[in-house]
């Protein structure tokens, strides 16, 4: 199926050489800058555009949702705080190598309606290992095994320590909010059946490795996943009376280049967390961490 | 990795030198060290691996338990651990401080990040200190952002 589509670009003049109209063209994204906004056309709206409240404003909560790409290179805490927090926007793209190949991959997300999976933010040619963990006292053991075999060449010097805290993170989540862990400690095991196992996945090509840990519970939404990354933001000390520590998914945000998050209510819930391919640790920390979020509707 | 966090424990000259060797996490089990009374106390992070977010909470709530008036000194913390560190408040309590710690520096020759051990007595006004590759001599690029990546110094004081 071939993506026919187009996209205004509505960003700051410094920021425009920042975009490959051809390659968006190649994949099917007509894109043009600035002018009016076509029906049922995307939007990359920068926070420095000279219009950002006025093209906010235009847009329905509806569009809000499905059609808008919000370009950010203010600060983590900024994003969290001042723009994904108060808001509904679902799609915030932070500055970065992968730019355009970021954009096309989620709208082409969006259009086909089809989330979940990192195979969709994959290269073909990608690297891709799974498991089921049913035992909470697993999980350690079980990334161990999913990175035999993998080769990090093209990234950082230690990009599998900070994907160890995420899966840990994301895994023992995963876990703990399940029924069976209702009454438990986050010391004590929790034994999953094999229908409610945590399924992990981890896939690697040569821009990016990204993490996938679902659960077949599908109780996360945006609102609790943003609500627990600003707590981390704005308190950044453990939780002592709860079960959880509270800063999971803040430590994530943080060391994620992309956290993307694919819900279908009831049914499952998928984090994906991203770490994209560089040689420079200076550059993976200036990566300003973007936010997705997808709703599956489809019975 | 070690399933669970190990701990080894020695007095030497009147301080209780501590080696934290695996993950800090919520299996972290830091009794063996509360039962040793002492009036400093050094914690060598060279070989933890991780840590979690309820990690950090064992690990607020030991450093809190022990004696108000001891000297705590962090040694030898790995990249990540300084990653948290700056992330959370609380991990370096009062009064204590990170004496020794991983950093990042590139090599343009060969394309590579090195971690490399520094001293917080050599981070002086915010800025990281020179540094050779200690193979070629060249002069290594500090490869993170030094106002953020030092920040814990300021709770060092």
């Amino acid at each position: 199926m071939h993506l026919k589509t187009n996209l205004l670009l509505d960003v700051h003049e410094d920021q425009k050489g920042l975009f490959d109209l051809d390659k968006l063209s190649h994949q099917g994204i007509e894109t043009t800058f600035g002018g009016q906004r076509q029906k049922d056309s995307y939007l990359l709206l920068s926070t420095r555009s000279p219009r950002f409240a006025q093209q906010l404003d235009a847009l329905s909560e509806t569009e809000q949702k499905e059609k808008l790409l919000l370009y950010s290179e203010e600060s983590e805490v900024q994003n969290v705080l001042d723009i994904l927090g108060p808001s509904n926007i679902c799609h915030l793209v932070g500055k970065g190598p992968y730019l355009n190949s970021e954009i096309i991959t989620n709208i082409k997300k969006l259009e086909y309606s089809n989330f979940s999976g990192i195979e969709k933010n994959l290269k073909e040619d990608a690297q891709i290992k799974s498991t089921h963990i049913l035992h909470s006292k697993d999980i350690n053991d079980e990334f161990t095994n999913l990175l035999n075999g993998l080769s990090f060449n093209q990234f950082f010097e230690t990009p599998i320590d900070y994907l160890r805290v995420i899966y840990n993170e994301l895994a023992t989540n995963a876990f703990h909010h399940t029924e069976e862990a209702h009454e438990a400690q986050r010391s004590d095991s929790v034994f999953l059946s094999p229908e409610k196992a945590v399924e992990v996945k981890i896939g690697i090509d040569k821009e990016r490795v990204i993490l996938s840990i679902k659960d077949q519970m599908g109780e996360l939404t945006r609102e609790k996943v943003l609500a627990s990354i600003e707590r981390g933001f704005k308190e950044r000390t453990p939780k002592t009376r709860e079960k959880g520590a509270g800063l999971g998914l803040y430590m994530v945000y943080n060391h994620a280049n992309q956290v993307i998050l694919n819900t279908k209510k009831n049914d499952y819930s998928e984090i994906m967390a991203v770490i994209e391919a560089n040689k420079r640790y200076l550059n993976y920390k200036k990566r300003v961490t973007s936010f997705h979020y997808f709703e599956c509707q489809k019975r | 990795m070690a399933q669970e966090l190990e701990i080894q424990t020695q007095i030497m000259d009147d301080q209780v030198v501590v080696e934290l060797k695996g993950p800090i996490d919520e299996d972290a089990d830091f009794s063996q060290v509360k039962s040793i009374e002492g009036d400093s106390y050094v914690f060598d992070f060279s070989q933890v691996e991780m840590i979690n977010s309820c990690g950090v909470r064992e690990w607020i709530s030991f450093i809190e338990s022990l004696p108000e008036n001891a000297n705590i000194i962090y040694k030898a913390c790995p990249q990540v651990v300084i990653e948290q560190i700056n992330m959370v408040q609380g991990f370096i309590r009062k009064g204590a401080r990170i004496d020794s710690f991983y950093a990042p520096y590139y090599s343009e020759e060969k394309d590579e990040v090195q971690s490399v051990l520094l001293k917080s007595d050599d981070i002086l006004d915010g800025k990281a200190p020179e540094k050779k590759d200690p193979q070629t001599g060249e002069v290594l690029e500090f490869d993170a952002i030094e106002a953020q990546y030092f920040n814990f110094l300021k709770q060092n004081n």
